[in-house]
């Protein structure tokens, strides 16, 4: 049953998806998209991050729940919903012995929706060789071939793959511009994968947590610059048992925490009555890493 | 799906030029051997010459599958407007469309040959025929395994068991329905050889794309 895309309808959303594997299980998981946001999906290797991506493309079918992009029922059999999802991952379905311009030619043919302006120009914006054959581009050069195709045919939700991974510093540059440049519209929403977490603190707006195939923590980008803090102090001749605190270190007297709860924490050291108190901002990444390491202690209610 | 199957059509097209190429290089040789050193009779001198098209447009769907799954075609075509049959019907048409390629060329190889030695033997017209047909077949029943072998692998048993049963109880049939056929060597010898062949491989073609369109996951 082909469905009506609805115009209320949130970019995506997955409801109850499972996914068994011999050795590894997805889900349930629930996970809410909305148009004009931009979520990375944050975890170490196996966490079931491309699983998720590979069922919201339709790629892989689930065992149980559903994935709707704009409203429509993702499924192999529907074709629909694909109009409005780019998709960039593992591997591209490229002909390879093809040269740049003449897969964007086939494409043309292929997708509705496709703007060979577009196409054109964002080949330029990358400087990507038209007329060499594709398995003759380097790793950089491919994966921006893939996020032309995906930008050319007009998606309004992009799925995106370790876009960066493999890509030098200037390349990864690039292709952050352009990703940026193409959510600053707000009708563009894009959910990406990622290792490289000095990426997120670049274009997300919301961080979603895996670990072993389900979500540990949702949490808005600015919320967490927020909340998480190191915090250094002295407090002699006392054991202290923080609120939020992640991490602890002490050398005698002196204390150094890592909090999720710094409002929390540093009411109940002034309580206390700490001396020396200070406080030092982290970065994304550093919290990213804290919260991956402490994932099954720092579990909140998934949204 | 035309589309799609266009674009492969276009794609294999360097192989399947180069690929007769050399059928059409190996078989003047043989030519000019037969010709210098005496071969066989004309019958069979005919048979074989018009295998080397065959044969290469059979090593070429051998190729293209084997560039199919490693270029992962699928995650292209699953992102517009195919479906998995549809893709499933690509991969099968491929074979078919070159089988028929190859036979164009081995009819135009037996109808040089009959412009030269004045006629062509009725056995070698149905000779060439049934190898390609069975040529077809192997085709088809690479596909097949493949998906037999894909099935397995996403702990789809059923599935799996369907192929190989398909496979092994299409091969018992087929050689049962050959011997009894040339054990006959009636006028329905010919036409029970083709139609086996024919039917055979369709059987396959349409299992191939049922197993396929179950898939679990696309990404492989």
């Amino acid at each position: 049953m082909t469905q009506k895309e609805s115009n209320d309808a949130p970019a995506a959303r997955l409801q109850g998806l499972t996914k068994h594997f011999p050795t590894f299980e997805l889900g349930p998981l629930d996970l809410t998209l909305e148009r004009g946001t931009v979520v990375a999906l944050v975890g170490p290797n196996g966490a079931g991050k491309t699983t998720t991506l590979n069922c919201m493309a339709g790629l892989v079918v689930p065992d149980a729940g559903t994935v709707e992009i704009f409203g429509e029922t993702v499924g192999p059999n529907q074709t629909s919903y694909r109009r409005n999802l780019g998709y960039v991952g593992e591997g591209s379905g490229f002909f390879q012995r093809w040269t740049v311009d003449r897969n964007l030619d086939h494409l043309a043919r292929l997708l509705p929706g496709w703007s060979s302006a577009r196409a054109v120009q964002l080949t330029r914006r990358f400087g990507l060789p038209r007329d060499k054959a594709v398995r003759d581009l380097s790793t950089g050069n491919r994966a921006k071939l893939a996020l032309v195709a995906a930008l050319a045919r007009g998606s309004r939700l992009l799925l995106l793959d370790e876009p960066t991974a493999g890509l030098d510093p200037v390349v990864r540059a690039e292709v952050l511009d352009v990703l940026w440049e193409v959510t600053e519209d707000g009708e563009h929403a894009v959910l990406y994968s990622t290792h490289v977490l000095s990426d997120i603190s670049r274009l997300a707006d919301e961080l979603v947590f895996l670990r072993d195939g389900r979500v540990i923590q949702r949490s808005g980008r600015e919320e967490l610059a927020e909340s998480w803090r190191r915090v250094s102090f002295r407090l002699p001749d006392q054991t202290v048992d923080l609120i939020g605190v992640v991490e602890h270190r002490r050398l005698q007297n002196d204390h150094q925490v890592i909090t999720r709860s710094a409002t929390a924490t540093l009411e109940l050291l002034s309580d206390l009555g700490a001396e020396g108190v200070e406080t030092a901002r982290m970065t994304i990444e550093e919290i990213a890493v804290q919260i991956l390491k402490e994932g099954h202690d720092v579990a909140s209610p998934a949204s | 799906m035309w589309q799609a199957l266009r674009a492969e059509l276009a794609y294999l097209r360097p192989w399947l030029l180069g690929g007769l190429g050399i059928a059409v290089a190996v078989m003047a040789l043989v030519s000019v051997i037969f010709a210098t050193f005496g071969g066989p009779p004309a019958v069979a001198a005919s048979a074989i010459r018009a295998m080397f098209p065959l044969a290469a447009c059979l090593i070429v769907a051998f190729i293209v599958q084997a560039y199919h799954k490693d270029e992962r075609r699928a995650l292209l075509f699953l992102a517009g407007p195919v479906t998995p049959r549809q893709l499933a019907m690509v991969r099968v048409l491929i074979p078919l469309a070159l089988g028929i390629c190859g036979m164009l060329v081995a009819a135009l190889i037996l109808s040089v040959d009959s412009a030269i030695t004045g006629s062509v033997a009725f056995e070698t017209l149905q000779i060439v025929g049934y190898v390609g047909g069975q040529l077809l077949l192997y085709t088809q029943m690479g596909l097949l395994i493949q998906e037999a072998v894909v099935s397995a692998r996403q702990r789809r048993r059923s599935a799996a068991l369907a192929g190989w049963a398909t496979l092994f109880g299409g091969a018992i049939l087929l050689t049962v329905v050959t011997f009894a056929a040339l054990a006959s060597q009636g006028p329905s010898t010919w036409p029970s050889l083709h139609g086996a062949n024919l039917i055979a491989s369709a059987i396959l073609m349409v299992v191939t794309v049922r197993l396929y369109t179950g898939r679990t996951d696309f990404t492989h």
